[in-house]
């Protein structure tokens, strides 16, 4: 089974949810955290082991020039402008390809050749029997964040229990993180933001078919904005977390608060067994 | 030869635009006859790389001299590879002064 914790906006706490979530629940299952994140993976700073790394590489054109004839074709396909075709020469701007293949079913010349090309790793290690920690790890300056993530995916996908860590936004490395899985846990803060952003993801799970419940993190007794939309759009809010400081401070210190608080391990035990029931009566 | 100058409107007094690979429309002077024609930017809106796939468009127009303001890394990398000239000119004219200051001083022009 594959639950997300995702945001809509940045900074809301899917983290300290997916660590605290990730700890408690790996004391009674096996549990797979994968972080999805990749331009900034930080589960890690809170599992901190000696990873195995695997490296990921997506395919590239490389031209042959003696077998291009110049046509074009490639060059009009490539909406990304990767690929651009002069009277007697190709470019090919390596920043801007994300590896679509699309250039290689045009090419009618043979002159496109598949060359593979590093764009991160993946980090993975055993913290303890029942918790494994995935992390996907982009490669600095490149843009091509779904193929790490799709590779994050592949490797957890027969997990028996896998926790997704999303990136912020909705845009294509959510929609990865996302695609087919059983619920997505939104969190959220009750800010003007905060809710922008969260209808925003909540329109996307929508569109994607994909059932949605609530956190609201941050929690200062005023979250009836929050709150009313989460009733118009019949989402359950399945916890609210307080602004604390010793969860703060727990955090800063780069432990979990779940680990060293035994009413924090209720609370989140109890959410746990909530998203698991509404991610599908697991057992 | 082909003058091109990215606009912000269909004539040539429209302003210049200060961008490239953004522009909406591209100016195209014939410096034999001074004869202009005014087409949109087929990749205004494309979501990345609009610089090299706009001096595509370029080369496919014949354009020799390119008059803009400034440039991304990656479509002064294509201008190169295509031997298009490049002549800085600040956007606050219009189409057709950018032109005829261009014009009146070809050689001199950085």
């Amino acid at each position: 089974m594959q639950i997300v914790i995702a945001s809509g906006k940045g900074g809301t706490g899917k983290t300290t949810v997916t660590s605290n979530l990730g700890y408690v629940l790996s004391q009674t299952r096996t549990i797979t955290l994968a972080d999805c994140d990749v331009e900034e993976p930080n589960l890690g700073i809170f599992f901190p082991c000696i990873p195995k790394t695997h490296p990921v590489h997506v395919i590239i054109p490389a031209v042959n020039e003696s077998k291009c004839t110049y046509c074009g074709a490639c060059s009009e396909f490539c909406r990304f402008g990767a690929l651009t075709v002069l009277k007697d020469r190709v470019l090919f701007f390596p920043q801007l390809c994300h590896s679509c293949g699309g250039c290689f079913r045009v090419c009618s010349y043979d002159a496109l050749e598949k060359t593979p090309a590093y764009v991160g790793e993946i980090l993975t290690c055993h913290v303890s029997d029942s918790l494994t920690l995935v992390s996907g790890k982009l490669k600095e300056g490149d843009v091509r964040t779904t193929a790490v993530i799709r590779r994050v995916r592949e490797m957890t996908r027969n997990d028996p229990l896998v926790l997704l860590d999303s990136p912020p936004g909705t845009a294509c490395s959510f929609i990865e993180t996302v695609d087919d899985v059983s619920l997505c846990v939104l969190v959220t803060e009750p800010t003007p933001f905060g809710l922008h952003d969260l209808s925003v993801a909540v329109n996307v799970l929508d569109v994607l078919n994909i059932p949605a419940a609530v956190v609201i993190n941050r929690s200062e007794g005023s979250d009836e904005p929050i709150e009313e939309y989460c009733t118009g759009r019949g989402l359950p809010v399945l916890m609210k977390i307080p602004l604390d400081f010793p969860l703060l401070k727990a955090q800063n210190n780069s432990d979990i608060i779940s680990r060293i608080d035994p009413a924090w391990f209720h609370r989140f035990k109890e959410l746990g067994e909530k998203i698991l029931a509404y991610a599908g009566g697991f057992s | 030869m082909i003058v091109c100058i990215p606009s912000r409107g269909l004539t040539v007094d429209s302003q210049m635009d200060d961008r490239f690979g953004r522009a909406p429309y591209f100016a195209f002077f014939d410096t034999d006859t001074d004869s202009v024609r005014v087409e949109p930017n087929p990749h205004a809106g494309g979501s990345g790389g609009v610089g090299p796939m706009a001096v595509q468009f370029l080369v496919k127009n014949n354009v020799q001299i390119l008059i803009a303001p400034r440039l991304g890394g990656n479509a002064d990398e294509a201008l190169k590879a295509a031997s298009i000239r490049v002549i800085m000119q600040n956007p606050d004219v219009t189409v057709q002064t950018a032109y005829n200051t261009w014009k009146a001083n070809p050689e001199n022009a950085s």
